[in-house]
C-alpha cells in the first residue's frame, strides 16, 4: 500500500509557495495545505497531518507565544524542513529535518523528498508472517502457559511477551486462544 | 445523523430500507411482512407491541451512538420476550445453518484439519449456549422479580455486566480461519457463503449485545435503585 506523502507548506511569499506546489505536484507529490502565516497552523497540522511540513524558519509561533522551533518540537510531525531564501542563523536552522533554498534546482529539491518516500514505503513493507520469536510465544500460549511462564520459560520480560501477543493478533487478525489454537495446528506449529 | 433517529411516526417500510438488518426485528416481534404503507405506530399498534419498545430497540440497532436514559425505559414488557426470540434465533436456526455449511465444508479437507475446525465450531456454539441459558435462568427471572418489586439481594447486575463476555470474537477467529488458513480450501461459492453468513450473525450478535449493555442492563439498575 503506497500511499503519497502529504506535504503542507507555511510561507508568507505567494509566489514561492505556489511555485513550490507546482513543481511538487508536477512529480505526484500530494500538498495538503497552505498557509501564509502560523495563525491556524495548531488546527492544520492536526487536521492535515501531514508527513512533511515546510516553513519559512523566521515566521513566528502562533500568538509569539514561544519561538516556532519551540512550538514545532511539541507537535508530533517528523519531518519539517526549513524554507530559506535569505540569512537564517545555524543555531536555528539545526532545529529542522532537512532545508530548502530556493536556490536550489527542482532535482535537488525532489531528492529531499525522494529519500521520504523510501522511508514511507519501508514501513508499510513490514513482514506480515509471524517471527520466530512470536511463534515460539504463540505456541506456548496455547498451551496454555501464561504471560509470566511464558516470559521465564524464554528468557524475556513480561513487557515483551505482551508487545508479541499484541504483534500476533495484529498479523493474524485473531484475537482469541481458541482461535489462535486453530491456526497454530493448521499451520502444523504443535509437536 | 443525530436528528435522524427513527420514530413512530415514520413508515415500517421506509426504516427497513434505511437498514436492511433491522428485517430481523420482525420475527422477533412477531410482525408479519406485507405491511404496505403503514407507519411504525400503526403496525405496532395493531400487533399489540409498544412501538416506544420497537422503536427503541431499532435504534439501538442502527445508531451506535444512540444513548438510552432513564426515560427510555418505559413499556419494557416485552424486552424479555425480544430477547429470548433474539436466542431461539441464533440457537435454532443461524448456529445450525452455519454449521450445516461448515460440515460441507470440512467433508472436503483434511480429516486432520477438518477435526480442528469441527471442535472449534462445538465449543463455540455450547459456549453461546451457555451464555444464553444463564441469562434465561438468571437474569431473566431476576429482572421480572424485580418488576413485580420484588428484589433480591443475594444479586445484582453488576455482576451479570462484569461477566457478560463477548461471543462474536470467535465468530471473527472463524472468517479469519476459513479464508486465511486452511489450507485446501478451493475458493467455492460454499466458502464465500458461509463467510457472508458467519458475517452477518457476528454483526447481529455484536447488535445484540449492544442491547443488552444500553437496554437490558442500565434498565435492571434502574429498576434496582428504585427498590
Amino acid at each position: 500500500m503506497k500511499t503519497k506523502l502529504q506535504i503542507l507548506i507555511v510561507e508568507p511569499s505567494e509566489i514561492i509557495t505556489q511555485g513550490l506546489v507546482a513543481i511538487l505536484q508536477k512529480h505526484d507529490f500530494e500538498v495538503c495545505g497552505t498557509a501564509e502565516n502560523t495563525a491556524n497552523l495548531e488546527m492544520l497540522l492536526e487536521e492535515k497531518s501531514p508527513d512533511v511540513l515546510i516553513i519559512n524558519p523566521l515566521l513566528n509561533a502562533p500568538n509569539n507565544s514561544t519561538t516556532l522551533h519551540a512550538f514545532l518540537s511539541r507537535k508530533s510531525i517528523s519531518n519539517i524542513f526549513a524554507l530559506i531564501y535569505q540569512y537564517v542563523p545555524n543555531n536555528i536552522l539545526k532545529n529542522y529535518t532537512k532545508q530548502i533554498d530556493i536556490h536550489n534546482d527542482t532535482k535537488e529539491i525532489l531528492s529531499l523528498f525522494e529519500e521520504l518516500k523510501n522511508d514511507n514505503d519501508d514501513t508499510n513493507n513490514e513482514n506480515y508472517e509471524l517471527t520466530s520469536r512470536e511463534t515460539d510465544v504463540l505456541t506456548l500460549m496455547v498451551k496454555g502457559l501464561l504471560n509470566k511462564e511464558i516470559a521465564d520459560k524464554l528468557n524475556i520480560s513480561i513487557h515483551t511477551v505482551i508487545t508479541h501477543r499484541k504483534n500476533i493478533v495484529r498479523k493474524t487478525g485473531i484475537k482469541t486462544v481458541a482461535g489462535l489454537t486453530v491456526y497454530a495446528m493448521l499451520n502444523n506449529l504443535m509437536d | 445523523m443525530q436528528n435522524n433517529y427513527f420514530t413512530e411516526n415514520m413508515k415500517l417500510a421506509d426504516i427497513i430500507t434505511a437498514n436492511y438488518s433491522l428485517v430481523l426485528m420482525l420475527p422477533r416481534f412477531n410482525i408479519a411482512l406485507g405491511f404496505g404503507e403503514k407507519s411504525v405506530k400503526e403496525i405496532c399498534e395493531k400487533n399489540g407491541i409498544s412501538a416506544r419498545f420497537f422503536l427503541l430497540v431499532c435504534n439501538v440497532y442502527t445508531f451506535d451512538h444512540y444513548q438510552t436514559n432513564k426515560s427510555s425505559f418505559t413499556d419494557m414488557e416485552m424486552l424479555v420476550p425480544y430477547l429470548a426470540a433474539s436466542h431461539r434465533y441464533y440457537m435454532q436456526e443461524r448456529l445450525p445453518h452455519i454449521e450445516h455449511h461448515l460440515d460441507k465444508i470440512i467433508d472436503k479437507t483434511d480429516e486432520k484439519y477438518g477435526t480442528i475446525l469441527k471442535s472449534f465450531f462445538t465449543n463455540y456454539k455450547n459456549e453461546v449456549a451457555e451464555h444464553f441459558t444463564y441469562e434465561e435462568n438468571v437474569v431473566f427471572p431476576y429482572l421480572n422479580k424485580l418488576e413485580e418489586g420484588v428484589l433480591n439481594k443475594k444479586y445484582t447486575i453488576k455482576e451479570f455486566s462484569a461477566t457478560h463476555s463477548n461471543i462474536e470474537d470467535k465468530l471473527n477467529d472463524l472468517i479469519q480461519i476459513i479464508f486465511k488458513y486452511l489450507p485446501k480450501n478451493v475458493c467455492s461459492n460454499e466458502s464465500i457463503e458461509l463467510i457472508f453468513d458467519i458475517m452477518q450473525l457476528s454483526n447481529d450478535l455484536k447488535k445484540h449485545q449492544l442491547i443488552e449493555d444500553k437496554i437490558l442492563i442500565p434498565y435492571v439498575a434502574h429498576l434496582e435503585k428504585r427498590l
